[in-house]
């Protein structure tokens, strides 16, 4: 009896543990979503549903032996260019126009005809008017993030503690030091927060307007897997990209993050 | 005695004359001009400490905003005996709140403010070690209580050597012993560098405390009402019975001295 007490005890102390580790329940997380995969695979047993060990062999096929790392890289250059554009361009006119009232009235009807312009329209004009080319491809990316990063940027910028200001001011600090030491950290968590959000939406689009109109990266490979029917190599190509932006939010994004946010955590 | 009879008698450059015939600030409500100062003059002899008392809403931090500069648009003057302005020079400042950048180090906040030079840096670690904060240099201000915060501020407003200081009640809501304990840190700096001092406040024990001279003003639009010597020596007590005397005696002369009315 004193026995039976004891190893029921032991169980629920494994299980709480267990639980508690996060890494844990991430395998688990993962494990469970293979595992409700392969099933489905086994009882549809079709092309449309082809099983993960069908697309992890044509991953590493088309990886080693395939144009795979080609046109991966092909897309993360758009994606990092278009990024690269929007962040700034988005930065920049949302602390303008957080700051400067007239502006924001002038600006603020654009803006939202641009954010509610869709994705689609944007890219097809752009086409039109630019030709099939990278600066049209980019361009249209770009337009379309910039309205998204503008009005988170917007936000922080109106929250900014004016009162830290006034102590550059009082010090008189001059203007560049200000701008970088006492006004840009407080803005650090609206940029975070319009990166992320950024990451994720400019390489959803960046397929589109490679299905739409170049002959080269993933969206380009995807099309062609759709014509040809192809869902093994579609799956693949898809895990890849998924993996890289997998890599860019750990290995990147968070550590820069935890950096920024040393002073809030300790 | 004969210091001060010195002082009289000689114009030093950094004395500071501020002779201000008004000071208006537009009502957002009903679209006219109130004055919040008018007709004040007063003289501080360089690297005096002096005391500026009057009732809540007496225009004081609007006085402290024309001295550094912040808020340019006054009719009057304000300037040194050498025809410089205090925005000329650097000018140390300390709020009501520590005003402290989350985000920096004790050490960066009280450095950021200079040029950064690594003499200046060197200056910085001086100051934060005279403030007995040696242990939190590389500590963040969430780490640190609200009279730690405001020792790390103490220092920010020494760093630059200024000319003059300007304090706007720096010392409000803390409990007396840590109230105390940055008064003479406030002191001891002051020794070191005898910058012209503008200490702002509404509790008069404090400010016999701390000044060679008390200013009175009024209620807005607001004068100086009022201009009182101490006399006493230094370093003073606390709880000192001369001093206690002299504020009985000035109440009783003058009741409402302190709602800004003589």
């Amino acid at each position: 009896m004193v026995k039976i007490m004891f190893n029921k005890i032991k169980k629920n102390k494994f299980t709480d543990s267990f639980f508690k580790n996060s890494i844990n329940v991430r395998i688990l997380s993962f494990l469970l979503l293979l595992f409700i995969w392969e099933t489905s695979a086994f009882l549809i047993n079709s092309d449309v549903l082809p099983s993960p060990k069908t697309v992890l062999i044509i991953f590493f096929n088309e990886m080693i032996y395939g144009e795979m790392l080609y046109h991966l890289g092909i897309t993360l250059w758009r994606v990092l260019l278009a990024f690269t554009i929007a962040m700034l361009v988005g930065t920049g006119l949302g602390i303008a126009m957080g700051s400067k009232k007239n502006l924001n009235i002038m600006l603020d009807g654009w803006h939202i005809l641009l954010l509610n312009t869709p994705a689609l329209v944007i890219i097809i004009l752009c086409y039109v008017w630019f030709g099939l080319n990278e600066i049209a491809a980019i361009t249209a990316v770009s337009l379309n993030k910039i309205p998204n990063v503008l009005v988170t940027i917007r936000e922080g910028t109106r929250a900014i503690d004016r009162k830290i200001l006034e102590v550059a001011d009082v010090f008189k600090v001059n203007y560049k030091k200000k701008f970088i030491n006492f006004f840009l950290p407080q803005l650090y968590p609206f940029i975070m927060a319009a990166a992320r959000g950024g990451i994720s939406l400019i390489w959803k689009i960046v397929l589109v307007v490679e299905l739409l109109g170049r002959s080269n990266g993933i969206g380009f490979k995807l099309n062609e897997f759709f014509n040809l029917f192809d869902i093994a190599s579609l799956f693949a190509y898809t895990l890849s990209f998924v993996t890289i932006m997998i890599f860019v939010e750990y290995a990147i994004i968070t550590p820069i993050e935890r950096r920024l946010n040393k002073w809030r955590t300790n | 005695m004969e210091d001060q009879l010195n002082n009289k008698l000689i114009k030093k450059p950094h004395d500071l004359f501020v002779d201000i015939i008004a000071k208006s600030y537009k009502d957002k409500n009903q679209n006219t001009y109130n004055d919040a100062i008018k007709n004040m003059q007063f003289t501080i002899p360089q690297g005096q400490f002096c005391c500026l008392v009057g009732p809540s809403g007496c225009g004081k931090t609007t006085l402290l905003n024309l001295l550094s500069g912040l808020d340019r648009k006054v009719e009057g003057v304000i300037k040194y005996h050498d025809g410089t302005i205090p925005n000329d020079w650097p000018i140390g400042y300390m709020f009501q709140e520590p005003r402290l950048m989350p985000w920096l180090t004790v050490k960066q906040n009280v450095s950021i403010v200079t040029n950064q030079t690594s003499e200046e840096i060197a200056h910085s670690e001086n100051l934060i070690e005279e403030m007995d904060l040696i242990k939190y240099m590389n500590a963040f201000p969430s780490q640190l209580s609200g009279g730690m915060q405001r020792r790390v501020a103490i220092a920010r407003a020494f760093v630059n050597k200024p000319k003059i200081l300007l304090l706007d009640e720096p010392f409000i809501s803390l409990d007396l012993t840590t109230a105390d304990l940055l008064r003479q840190m406030l002191i001891k700096l002051w020794n070191s560098q005898k910058n012209t001092i503008i200490f702002v406040t509404h509790d008069l024990r404090e400010a016999m405390y701390l000044g060679d001279r008390i200013l009175f003003l009024s209620k807005g639009p607001s004068k100086v009402i009022h201009d009182l010597k101490i006399n006493m020596q230094r370093p003073r007590k606390a709880e000192d019975i001369q001093m206690e005397n002299l504020r009985i005696k000035l109440i009783k002369e003058h009741p409402e001295i302190l709602s800004g009315k003589i």
